[in-house]
């Protein structure tokens, strides 16, 4: 958590993953590099730098979208998922030297501007194999801008999570746009099968992480706990929390987070209001509840951000009944102070 | 993420799963490259050459077999173009890529009366070549 905005809020860990994408990616363009001086010795730099980038950005895309189904299903994929953001920022930067290079190649040698002829230089629009399929990797770059250009708590800030996740999740538009534009493009000329079915695993893997996530978090919603008499439901018992951990219920639509600390049981809401981060998955430090994805902290008991941070989730009423934990489903207005349960 | 943003990124894929599939599949199909033919027939069949082509960047060949044509095409130069992609001069049907200097053979459907090798990024013709 930061109180005031810098351009990166740099630590040791940080650190340490963008060193290992900035290795990644120079290991795979002198990769490129060198099989293609072996290969096929007559390209030019400039064809060469189109696909070394192209096809590193492709690749980059593909690790960034199954990060989130990975961490879903396995939370030991949570460090991944942790600075996320500077591995799309730097995919932006590998595309955008493929599309600048890709419109200086093709299209700045006439008499038209380059970005109308990108739209207008092949007008076969009806047709399937020799569709423009500049165009599309031109919308997805526009896309990947406007993406990396808020990537920052700035942006989330002040535009607000709600909307700033809306533009985010533009990225799955920018992947459709990217896999036609590589179908549609590369492999109108690109005759192994060995590269196309690359690209359908990449395709095939992705889609598959990201629908076995979303049913196995369906069949989590779908998971109703026990209703007693005065409407409280009976979720677990209190020896089933291990300590400063929390047990995740699904409580009517949403889900709640049980911690278990100091002898003491308190609930909250179990999204984290910077990114939708799982509060349950998270642990307490130093007293506060601590989210897995970026840090930010609430305290248990009112679900507040320690002072001076002003973050508030919804708190949730418990009480115990011979060692179980039963939990009020109406939620308290966010931030409400709830006396924690003694355990 | 909460329950509204969960069902979100369920329909999402689910959309981009049908959708894209569909889309592949029909581009996959429609992507009828004949295949390179790897072994050397001349070898082992009969193969009489019935066409002939010269040019400076390329010599090229229609090869008969016992059971196909078969056409090679000897590139001396490099072509300077990011997508010298190769099309039957009768009905225009994607015969194959280049990718440099060197020796390329295609099998063919039909007897062919000529190539033209195209730049599918720019959509322009580089060479023609009739027999």
């Amino acid at each position: 958590m930061g109180l005031d905005y810098t351009l990166v809020l740099w630590n040791k860990h940080k650190k340490t993953y963008d060193k290992i994408i900035g290795f990644g990616m120079l290991l795979y363009l002198l990769v490129f590099i060198i099989l293609t001086l072996v290969l096929n010795p007559e390209t030019t730099a400039e064809t060469m730098i189109i696909r070394a980038f192209g096809s590193l950005a492709v690749l980059m895309l593909h690790i960034i979208l199954i990060i989130g189904p990975l961490s879903r299903l396995n939370p030991q994929f949570l460090p991944i998922l942790y600075n996320r953001r500077h591995l799309g920022v730097s995919m932006f930067l590998a595309a955008l030297v493929h599309g600048v290079f890709s419109i200086i190649q093709f299209h700045t040698l006439g008499n038209v501007n380059p970005i109308y002829a990108v739209f207008t230089s092949n007008m076969d629009y009806g047709s399937l194999t020799n569709f423009p399929f500049q165009v599309l990797g031109f919308l997805a770059l526009l896309i990947l801008f406007f993406m990396a250009s808020t990537s920052h708590d700035f942006f989330l800030k002040n535009l607000s999570p709600k909307i700033w996740k809306g533009l985010h999740m533009m990225v799955y538009l920018a992947y459709a746009l990217i896999i036609m534009h590589v179908f549609l493009g590369a492999f109108q000329q690109e005759t192994s099968p060995f590269t196309i079915g690359i690209m359908v695993i990449g395709f095939m893997l992705i889609t598959s992480l990201h629908l076995i996530s979303a049913l196995k978090e369906s069949k989590i919603d779908g998971l109703k706990s026990e209703k007693a008499d005065d409407g409280w439901l009976k979720v677990c018992g209190a020896d089933e929390i291990p300590n400063d951990r929390a047990k995740i219920f699904t409580v009517g639509k949403e889900r709640v987070a049980i911690f278990k600390y100091d002898g003491k049981l308190s609930a909250i809401h179990n999204v984290c209001k910077h990114q939708g981060g799982p509060l349950g998955e998270g642990k307490i430090v130093d007293g506060c509840i601590t989210c897995p994805w970026h840090g930010y902290q609430y305290l248990p008991q009112n679900g507040q951000s320690p002072p001076p941070f002003t973050e508030k989730v919804v708190t949730y009423g418990l009480r115990l009944d011979e060692g179980m934990i039963y939990i009020n489903p109406d939620g308290f207005e966010e931030g409400t102070e709830v006396e924690p349960v003694k355990c | 993420m909460d329950a509204g943003l969960r069902k979100r990124h369920k329909y999402i894929w689910l959309l981009l799963t049908l959708v894209l599939s569909t889309l592949l599949i029909m581009v996959i199909k429609s992507l009828n490259f004949n295949p390179r033919v790897e072994s050397s027939y001349a070898s082992e069949e009969v193969a009489d050459p019935i066409k002939e082509a010269k040019h400076d960047v390329m010599d090229v060949t229609v090869v008969k077999t016992v059971d196909a044509h078969v056409l090679e095409l000897n590139v001396k130069q490099p072509i300077k173009s990011a997508s010298s992609v190769i099309f039957t001069l009768d009905e225009n049907q994607k015969i194959g890529q280049l990718e440099g200097i060197g020796t390329y053979t295609f099998q063919l459907e039909n007897e062919i009366s000529g190539i033209i090798i195209k730049d599918v990024i720019k959509n322009q013709e580089i060479l023609k070549l009739e027999f």
